[in-house]
């Protein structure tokens, strides 16, 4: 369980002014499951993570702690699940990895269109 | 081997997920739920590795799943989509599959990592809820039949529908899934696991050499072809330590796949009460010796 997920979470919502309940209210949780993954005793999914995440208008990647701006949006290059995805694409056929280009394409034109 | 609780927690995110998004309806479309209900990116992608099934994305607060089209299968291929949702619903998983680098999926019931289980579990009540699938058992006369109609109506795989078959039958069933005659899992009924003397078939396992499926196991074109026998054995040709008994075995050939499909279905056992009889007289006989007066 990482650490830098509960703290980061926890000063997230503090500096929106949001309590507990508010963030439930919005993410659509239970205001205990905030409360569980504020204090370490419970470990979020990616579902929860990309709710938590676009209620506190903060990227997954710094809740998790795996950069350090709020913003994701630095480019490919700067996100650290990125650099995975292409060590994963290694294994994969030409043909396969031009596909995977097009889906992480895909994905960052997505979260571009979201910031507008 | 997942804790029965855990497992049953998992089944009802599946069934909860279902409910939430209104999709308690069979079939189950993963690739539409994941496109339509969460706004996640869903495409197929090819790769000649056929152990990597199918991968989970994400970049910044977008998802993308990847489905590999290696097996044409359109049920395996539900089936990987349908794991992949398992990794983005379930609790933990976010935090384990980046803590290990990457993630890249082995759907079908080969992995032993407990994610992978965890997610083949989510899998299989998702596309085969319990509640949906019932009344095709009800409808259906049993043992592979009933495995078909699972599969057509879920539009799942015939390993995926076996497997599921296997936990809410009560009928004594068991499948085999092997590849070029080498086992690679075993599952079967409560009402299987019960038969006395029964030495489960291990993963590495040869086939047994006097059993039908043998025939077919190293016939790599009818194996692609995606035809099925029925035919009927001896028990003991499975399984040499169990009191004999007729048994019927229907192999299917799981086309690009490349796997054997063998479902074994007898009577349910009737040796219990013997044995109990047995271990009674086996009892009184020691106690007559004065086996357990002696340990005093």
């Amino acid at each position: 369980m990482s650490k830098e997920f509960k703290d980061r979470l926890r000063n997230a919502r503090d500096a929106r002014g949001m309590s507990q309940l508010e963030l439930a209210n919005k993410t659509g949780m239970q205001p205990a499951a905030i409360s569980h993954f504020e204090t370490g005793q419970r470990a979020p999914s990616f579902e929860n993570l990309r709710k938590l995440a676009d209620a506190l208008t903060v990227s997954i990647d710094y809740l998790l702690g795996r950069i350090d701006e709020e913003q994701h949006g630095q480019g490919l290059a700067a996100a650290p699940r990125a650099q995975q995805l292409f060590r994963h694409a290694e294994k994969l056929t030409e043909d396969g990895f031009s596909q995977l280009e097009l889906m992480a394409k895909m994905l960052r034109e997505r979260e571009e269109q979201k910031k507008k | 081997m997942i804790a029965r609780l855990r497992l049953k927690e998992i089944q009802s995110l599946a069934r909860s997920k279902l409910v939430e998004y209104k999709s308690m309806q069979l079939p189950v479309n993963p690739k539409e739920f994941a496109r339509e209900k969460l706004d996640i990116l869903v495409e197929p992608f090819s790769t000649p590795k056929k152990d990597v099934s199918g991968f989970l994305m994400q970049l910044g607060n977008s998802f993308a799943i990847g489905y590999s089209t290696a097996i044409t299968s359109k049920g395996f291929q539900n089936f990987t989509v349908a794991h992949e949702l398992g990794h983005y619903f379930i609790d933990d998983h976010a935090m384990a599959l980046l803590a290990n680098g990457r993630h890249e999926s082995r759907s079908g019931y080969i992995s032993k990592d407990r994610f992978e289980e965890e997610a083949d579990a989510f899998a299989t009540e998702f596309l085969m809820p319990w509640v949906l699938v019932e009344p095709i058992i009800r409808a259906n006369s049993g043992g592979f039949s009933t495995i078909k109609a699972i599969a057509e109506a879920c539009e799942s795989s015939l390993v995926a529908s076996a497997i599921r078959y296997t936990q809410v039958t009560k009928e004594c069933v068991a499948v085999v899934v092997s590849h070029d005659g080498i086992i690679e899992f075993m599952t079967a009924s409560d009402s299987f696991k019960q038969i006395p003397g029964l030495d489960w078939l291990r993963k590495k396992d040869d086939l047994p050499q006097n059993v039908p499926s043998r025939r077919y196991a190293n016939d790599s074109d009818w194996v692609r072809s995606c035809v099925d026998e029925h035919d009927e054995t001896k028990l003991s040709n499975w399984f040499p330590g169990v009191r004999d008994r007729d048994v019927e075995e229907d192999i299917a050939g799981l086309g690009s796949y490349e796997r054997l499909l063998t479902v074994i279905m007898t009577e349910e056992s009737n040796d219990e009460d013997t044995d109990e009889e047995e271990e009674s007289d086996d009892y009184i006989d020691r106690w007559n010796k004065g086996i357990f007066r002696g340990k005093r």
